[in-house]
């Protein structure tokens, strides 16, 4: 097992430097010259010559890559194009807005997406089922940044209960969570229902009832236990979701988080901010999944990996 | 003595459009809803020119953010244009982004998947280890970069939604492809001396094919989401061209006074995503009763 866990540490490694190869790569193929941005639309072409020589611009580009990767290791990741501070300054200040938007959404997504899928799957068939289902579609097909807009409209355009916009307090956080966790909501709620149908065909829960035990103890400790194997993995996943999610709910909720920096960065051709946002979330998602694979062998004895 | 001719196989339906296959299908009340959806929309679109009132980029002055009148039975936007008209046009535009980026990832994805899985040894891994990097990402984000590098435009997304969909599409090829080259038939084919291409075009894919229908499905859903969200950001076709998304984006500066400027695109969106996974979920149960619960 623990060769698992080792070996399944190292391929983090391959992978995060795939991702920043992408990320580098295809920011490579923006249009537009960075050295020009940052010199501003009076610098010189003399300007424009000592910025693009002082980035190692002139350089080839895989030692551009090399430099990119051995600054990132050291936590220097360049300075704004735009406001010309470090982008790690930029950005500090947006890490706690999505960090706390997506928290709060995975929370209300494990909840609610757990219970509607365990009743659905003990009360199959029934208009409890059939209700749960119901809105388990409309959440993997409503768009996040309509119903945020919907959430706005009702809530605080009409009733006036909460504040559409802002970060900071609780009340600012309850309508972009709803927003952001309903589609993933739903696709727990899916994957436990079928998942519990299936545990629940199984003999050992047959055993379990047959030799008495209360109906309350076969499905949590029997049952759920084993059906949450699969939805962990799925919860893991939608935090990649959820990071892409935030981008729209932050731009329909006005909340100053790191997606709303990216869209503005990227219409300012920021690109040390964009690359810097972009990176930093996908290592945080790849991060979540080597958690949740290292989950995966405590949650299953069964699976031995050496 | 009887000699066995080559001869070509029969033609049979495709196991896709078999008997058994649609009996089941319309058995599923979602399936058959998801299918109307999806029709009616198809409809929509193709007929959008004959549908429509008026131009949907033509603009009076005077006539600006008009509630619901006989004229304009979904009023008037921010520039006086008529907006059910928009509407109509906009499911064209909005429709083609994500149809045209399903194709691509299907065709490609696809593609990958099935020489992964027939070749195997470093050809196999090369493919599926940089489809792990492209789901390494949020798939969202990845989207988000492309067009920040491609620039902001309708065929842009195509590209933009086509490459996040590539991975899904090649898992689910790859591990179909897997299990159907260790079969009779194809170790039969091969020993008749039958190239790897023939293989796989003609025993491979036809049976790859009924769960990457499945995967079709469900991935047009993801795609209208996608690329409806880039456009919401501004990132999708440009004024004055009518899209769904990006309708609902100007829309919210006038949420208070015209609602109805937001949500009936996004109601839209809603139908058409909701139609697609209907169908998929119809599809999978048609095509795999196994799987039926």
């Amino acid at each position: 097992m623990s060769r698992f866990i080792v070996a399944r540490l190292l391929w983090t490694i391959p992978v995060v430097l795939g991702v920043s190869l992408l990320v580098f790569g295809i920011m490579k193929m923006v249009p537009g010259d960075v050295a020009q941005v940052i010199a501003g639309v009076d610098g010189t072409a003399e300007d424009v010559e000592i910025i693009r020589r002082s980035l190692g611009l002139d350089r080839p580009v895989w030692e551009q890559y090399a430099v990119f990767v051995g600054n990132s290791l050291r936590g220097d990741f360049g300075r704004s194009a735009v406001t010309k501070r470090p982008v790690t300054e930029e950005i500090g200040s947006r890490v706690w807005p999505t960090a706390e938007l997506a928290i709060a959404a995975l929370s209300i997504a494990l909840v609610a997406g757990l219970a509607a899928g365990i009743v659905s799957a003990t009360r199959q068939y029934t208009v409890w089922d059939n209700v749960a289902t119901f809105i388990s579609l409309l959440g993997v097909s409503m768009p996040v940044f309509w119903l945020g807009l919907m959430l706005v409209l009702l809530f605080s355009v009409t009733l006036g209960w909460l504040p559409s916009s802002g970060a900071g307090t609780l009340a600012q956080l309850v309508l972009p969570a709803v927003a952001l966790g309903s589609a993933s909501t739903a696709i727990i709620a899916r994957q436990t229902r079928s998942g519990m149908l299936e545990v629940l065909r199984q003999d050992y829960v047959r055993t379990a009832r047959a030799k008495g035990l209360a109906e309350r103890t076969v499905l949590v400790a029997h049952a759920l236990k084993n059906a949450l194997i699969p939805t962990v993995t799925v919860a893991g996943l939608q935090v990649g979701y959820l990071m892409g999610g935030a981008v729209l709910a932050e731009t329909v909720f006005a909340r100053p988080g790191l997606g709303r920096l990216l869209v503005d960065s990227i219409a300012r051709r920021d690109i040390a901010v964009v690359q810097t946002t972009i990176m930093l979330l996908s290592v945080t998602f790849v991060l979540v999944n080597l958690v949740v694979d290292l989950l995966y062998v405590k949650l299953d004895p069964r699976i031995r990996y050496d | 003595m009887a000699t066995v001719a080559a001869s070509a196989p029969p033609r049979v339906v495709p196991y896709v459009l078999s008997g058994a296959v649609l009996r089941q299908f319309r058995q599923s009340r979602s399936a058959v809803i998801g299918l109307i959806l999806v029709a009616f929309f198809i409809l929509v679109a193709a007929l959008a020119p004959l549908l429509a009132p008026y131009d949907p980029t033509a603009f009076t002055l005077g006539q600006q953010l008009r509630p619901p009148s006989a004229a304009n039975p979904l009023g008037t936007d921010e520039l006086g244009r008529d907006i059910l008209s928009r509407l109509l046009w906009g499911s064209r535009v909005t429709l083609l982004i994500t149809l045209g980026a399903v194709v691509v990832s299907l065709v490609v994805g696809a593609t990958l998947g099935i020489v992964a899985g027939f070749r195997g040894k470093w050809t196999d891994t090369l493919i599926m280890r940089v489809m792990d990097v492209l789901l390494a990402m949020p798939g969202f984000l990845l989207a988000i970069a492309i067009i920040a590098a491609l620039g902001a435009g309708t065929f842009n997304v195509v590209v933009a939604v086509g490459i996040f969909s590539i991975p899904a599409f090649a898992r689910v090829a790859r591990g179909s492809t897997l299990s159907i080259k260790e079969q009779d038939y194809v170790l039969a084919a091969r020993a008749l001396g039958a190239s790897d291409i023939t293989i796989m075009r003609r025993h491979v894919l036809p049976n790859v094919a009924p769960p990457l229908v499945v995967q079709t499905s469900l991935r047009l859903a993801t795609a209208i989401l996608t690329a409806s969200g880039l456009s919401f950001l501004g990132l999708g076709p440009q004024p004055p061209q009518p899209e769904w998304g990006a309708m609902l984006s100007t829309g919210r500066n006038f949420i208070t006074s015209s609602p109805q400027l937001a949500t009936i695109p996004g109601l839209a969106i809603l139908l058409v995503a909701m139609g697609f996974n209907l169908l998929g979920d119809g599809l999978r149960d048609a095509l795999d009763p196994r799987l039926k619960r």
